[in-house]
């Protein structure tokens, strides 16, 4: 999982717009992306939105980077949840499908279930830390340039003086260790694969 | 309704299904098969959550991130304006949960010297109940005592004026010291937990310091603009007589003071005679031992907040090796064996 640098918080701390500023630019794509798993893309960017002007008046200060993401995922899924029970409401009366109420249930009791303290993102630090230092130093540093800064293999190959066959290569050699390894009982890591491969 | 028929599904498939991002409405396989039992429902909810925990957004323009954080600024910019004007209700909405909360009396009054609006706060009934100060400072009042601070309280001017008992954890702040003014003498707080007792009409202050560390300022007998300072460090206490400004400081040497922090006091194989100090500072009602046989047996249990004297009482005799009984006149319980 990329992480925001250590001087953000900082400076969200400091009431500094630039570090408010920062935060969003990190975590608005993030957390749109999240809530459109739930609603649709339009009603996920206004509920992240309400989200940051939530955060806009409470300004609140955090010691470390899990407990933000904690705070601004739970924010987010919270207007997701009560989105998503105005939506019930407003169904009764509405004539929709049964498989849209079907989901709309599944994804309620999804979000109800989602955990955002701050332990879990603590956990998934981990897990990917864990995952990545199994990759060759080579291998790893193809991995970040793709997953973490979204850039494309041949962007890749550009600023590692290397040929796209070799990222691809260093791509497949990755997803065979963990796929093999880790994809039963680490479900998610295998997405960030299966995702990444996809790319 | 869906008539296909159900089929097993492996992980590859599920994972599959959400990553191509399509609606689980629109994919009838898969919603048939998280309907058909709890088991795979959560399987479903479990990959799902983790995918959507997983989303980076990278596909999100970069004018689309910079647009929208316009837009925010506008709407936090509105919304505060919102905000101002609602204020007055927000006092109201403050006002209605502190009454509900210990029915309570609460005013605000102008003091023609100053002209700063004071705010008063009080508890008619109940016996313990909390409130937090406007920097976040918690107050846990006693029946029948009073606070009054200054509605500027979070510009620089932390004091509060405190007639009565109370349990302060404040929050620490360098730049503005906190001040308990207690008739012509004052606290002043580096950042702390402690308990003051400190009626007008009583002879004595009590101060107990959980932790931290406070200064008691004492103005002097005969030249009101001097004073003594004394020094509190965590876990101790001190007695000013006010009268002869005589000072008894003493080591505290149990956990009493959680009962105001948590209304509840545990106890352990303490003497009668010590427990009825803390009921009558409880309850506001002095304890009389008619047999001194009684006064040094030990109890072991807690006091809760939600209990009566009675209640208390009760239980004590209940628990009691010696049998006594006890009887109520006014403000006073007084505590006799009961002679078989």
């Amino acid at each position: 999982m990329k992480s925001l640098p250590i001087e953000t918080i900082q400076l969200l701390n400091n009431q500094d717009d630039l570090g408010f500023e920062k935060t969003f630019h990190f975590f608005y794509p993030r957390l749109v992306y999240f809530a459109n798993e739930y609603v649709s893309y339009d009603i996920a960017k206004n509920l992240v939105q309400d989200a940051f002007v939530t955060f806009l008046e409470k300004r609140p200060t955090f010691t470390h980077e899990a407990q933000l993401r904690s705070y601004l995922y739970t924010l987010v899924k919270n207007n997701c949840l009560m989105q998503l029970r105005h939506r019930k409401i407003k169904s009764k009366y509405i004539d929709k499908t049964v498989a849209a109420n079907l989901q709309n249930q599944i994804h309620q009791s999804a979000l109800e279930q989602l955990d955002t303290s701050e332990v879990t993102f603590r956990e998934m630090e981990t897990i990917i830390e864990k995952t990545l230092s199994l990759l060759s130093p080579r291998c790893r540093k193809v991995f970040v340039m793709s997953r973490y800064e979204g850039k494309k293999n041949r962007e890749i190959a550009v600023s590692l003086n290397i040929s796209l066959k070799a990222v691809e290569a260093q791509i497949t050699s990755a997803l065979k260790i963990f796929r093999v390894s880790l994809q039963d009982y680490l479900p998610f890591i295998a997405f960030l694969f299966i995702y990444f491969c996809q790319k | 309704m869906y008539v296909i028929e159900a089929q097993s599904m492996d992980k590859q498939t599920i994972i599959n299904e959400i990553i191509n991002n399509k609606e689980l409405k629109d994919s009838p396989l898969l919603l048939t098969w998280i309907c058909e039992s709890d088991e795979n429902r959560n399987l479903y909810i479990k990959y799902k959550n983790n995918y959507a925990l997983m989303r980076e957004g990278h596909s999100m323009s970069e004018l689309e991130i910079l647009s929208d954080l316009n837009k925010i600024k506008k709407k936090s910019h509105k919304s505060r304006k919102k905000f101002l004007s609602f204020s007055v209700f927000k006092y109201a909405a403050i006002i209605v949960v502190l009454v509900l909360g210990g029915y309570l009396y609460y005013s605000t009054f102008s003091t023609p010297k100053s002209m700063v609006t004071m705010n008063e706060v009080s508890f008619i009934k109940g016996k313990r109940n909390s409130f937090t100060l406007p920097d976040g400072s918690e107050v846990v009042l006693i029946k029948q005592s009073k606070i009054r601070y200054p509605s500027n309280f979070n510009d620089g001017n932390r004091k509060i004026y405190l007639d009565g008992e109370a349990y302060l954890d404040i929050v620490h702040n360098k730049n503005s010291p906190f001040r308990v003014f207690i008739g012509e003498h004052q606290i002043e707080v580096l950042g702390t937990e402690f308990f003051v007792s400190a009626y007008s009409q009583n002879k004595f202050i009590q101060v107990d310091l959980v932790s931290g560390k406070v200064k008691m300022n004492i103005t002097k007998a005969h030249k009101k603009e001097e004073h003594d300072s004394y020094i509190l460090n965590s876990n101790e206490s001190l007695i000013l007589n006010k009268n002869d400004r005589s000072i008894k400081q003493s080591e505290i040497n149990d956990d009493f003071y959680a009962y105001w922090k948590e209304g509840e006091y545990i106890f352990r194989k303490e003497s009668f005679e010590s427990l009825a100090i803390k009921l009558e500072r409880i309850y506001q009602v002095s304890i009389i031992f008619e047999n001194e046989a009684l006064s040094s047996f030990e109890f072991t249990g807690a006091i809760h907040a939600s209990s009566s004297l009675k209640d208390v009482l009760d239980v004590f005799a209940l628990a009691s090796s010696k049998p006594f009984e006890y009887n109520v006149d006014d403000n006073t319980v007084s505590i006799k064996t009961i002679n078989d």
